[in-house]
């Protein structure tokens, strides 16, 4: 069924629009906005579900109405000098030597030269964050109190892609229910959802919100202060999850700013400057701008206008192997961030100033980073740059 | 202020999108976002109230600029001006 928009959109809110459309209506089997860009073509598992059409609609304009299109501006972008062309069913000659591990949906494990390859990365990110910046190391649980996380706006603004976590309540009857009905051993069965409680903790979404909680309430006499860790991340992406692209369960690794304005400010801008010396010292294409992230729908045009508007996110795109029909393709898999004084206000977090903190943070997502490298450098060894062959194909 | 006047019709949205109850004078060069309660989400809702008010189409650049009652009465006086 074709929908005519309400105006034409740009490819970036077309793009938004195919992917959020996931989350509407388990009715609905795809969006796809036709080449004109002014009508989007909607697959509907029934045509004639009036509940599900009104679903999309509401959708589209919630979507398009109130967005408002600012230029993207482009901080950098890398050529690589390795000639050969991108690598074809680079995720699918990954599995078949098992140096990925496809363990389940959105849930990927590494293996040989792919994990050789994520952890001379993450070396490369830590020795980055240690050497200009003087990070300290913290590790972080993957769990996180809920608690936290809406006082971080995230079900305000990402309720679609929590991941919650949930154990059977503490009753006798209820636990050994459980147990025989899943007696069968081959899937979970529920036999009564009243035997769960809210969930009081969520998965971690991304690495630095731990920082800023651990440091609530904290007076700093320093101007500033510079955190790095690593950690599994989650985000729930129903259909868009795919391969090394976009899983559910992945790696993040952060160095996290932390202090006045200026302090943090000047440090995002340094730390664009390194993760572009570090894509030129790993020879891959990539395009670094300005970019927003996934808010739910009904906050997505306000969200997305402020973001873009003050360049609080700048995303590093990298090409990937082709998509099935041949096209081209880019997935971010670096950004540089700035949250204002948000979590600074929200943790009590006093700088040296007296006033609320402001942060901001340089995060790679480490498997797009290896899909990357692979699609752009193939499986001969004597192809990759001298900075990460030894480490990867020793 | 006169609820007339750019400066006074201004300070009316102001005070629709940040919430704010009463009907007081607000400081002209206090910092809309930052000083005035006016939250990230509302940025949006701000511009397209002010050119729905003064029929005007604001450029996102200046916009992004004027942060202050003070900064958007020059802003919406100028492009009215230059209607």
């Amino acid at each position: 069924m074709r929908i005519q928009l309400p105006k034409a959109v740009d490819e970036d809110l077309a793009a938004d629009l195919e992917k959020q459309s996931v989350y509407v209506s388990p009715s609905v089997r795809g969006v796809r906005v036709a080449a004109t860009r002014d009508a989007v073509d909607v697959d509907f598992v029934d045509d004639k579900d009036p509940e599900a059409q009104a679903k999309v609609q509401r959708y589209i304009d919630t979507m398009v109405s109130r967005f408002r299109k600012l230029p993207k501006k482009i901080f950098a972008t890398n050529t690589r000098k390795d000639a050969a062309a991108y690598g074809r069913d680079v995720y699918g000659e990954l599995k078949k030597r098992r140096w990925v591990l496809e363990l389940g949906h959105g849930q990927v494990g590494l293996a040989g030269p792919a994990l050789a390859c994520m952890r001379a990365l993450d070396a490369a990110c830590v020795k980055l964050g240690v050497e200009r910046f003087g990070a300290v190391h913290e590790n972080y649980p993957a769990l996180m109190p809920s608690e936290v996380l809406a006082r971080c706006n995230y079900f305000k603004y990402f309720p679609h892609t929590v991941s919650m976590v949930v154990h059977l309540v503490e009753d006798y009857d209820k636990i050994d229910e459980f147990r025989r009905v899943n007696d069968h051993g081959t899937h979970l069965d529920v036999p009564d959802w009243k035997a769960f409680e809210t969930p009081k903790v969520c998965l971690n979404p991304a690495v630095c919100y731990h920082c800023y909680q651990a440091m609530e309430k904290e007076k700093m006499s320093a101007d500033g202060r510079c955190v790095t860790a690593v950690g599994r991340c989650f985000r729930y992406e129903s259909k868009n999850i795919v391969g090394l692209d976009r899983a559910w369960d992945f790696t993040m690794r952060e160095v996290i700013f932390v202090g006045t304005e200026s302090w943090v400010s000047e440090r995002r801008q340094k730390a664009m400057e390194a993760q572009l010396e570090q894509v030129q010292a790993w020879d891959l294409d990539c395009q670094f701008e300005t970019a927003n992230d996934p808010f739910f729908s009904a906050a997505y045009a306000t969200k997305t206008y402020w973001q873009v508007r003050n360049d609080l996110k700048y995303e590093m795109r990298l090409n990937v192997e082709p998509g099935p029909d041949g096209a081209p393709r880019t997935i971010a898999c670096a950004s540089a961030n700035l949250h204002e004084n948000f979590f600074g206000k929200t943790f009590e977090i006093t700088g040296s100033d007296g006033n609320p903190v402001f942060t901001g943070c340089a995060a790679w997502g480490l498997e797009r980073l290896v899909l990357a490298c692979f699609s752009q450098h193939g499986f001969d060894k004597a192809r990759w740059p001298e900075s990460l062959r030894a480490d990867v194909w020793s | 202020m006169s609820s007339e006047t750019t400066e006074g019709r201004i300070s009316a949205i102001i005070r629709r999108v940040s919430k704010q109850a009463g009907d007081g004078p607000l400081p002209v060069d206090a910092d809309v976002f930052r000083d005035l309660g006016v939250e990230s989400t509302a940025a949006l809702d701000l511009l397209f109230s002010l050119e729905d008010e003064f029929g005007v189409a604001v450029p996102d650049d200046a916009f992004s600029s004027a942060r202050t009652i003070g900064k958007m009465t020059e802003l919406v006086d100028s492009l009215k001006g230059a209607a």
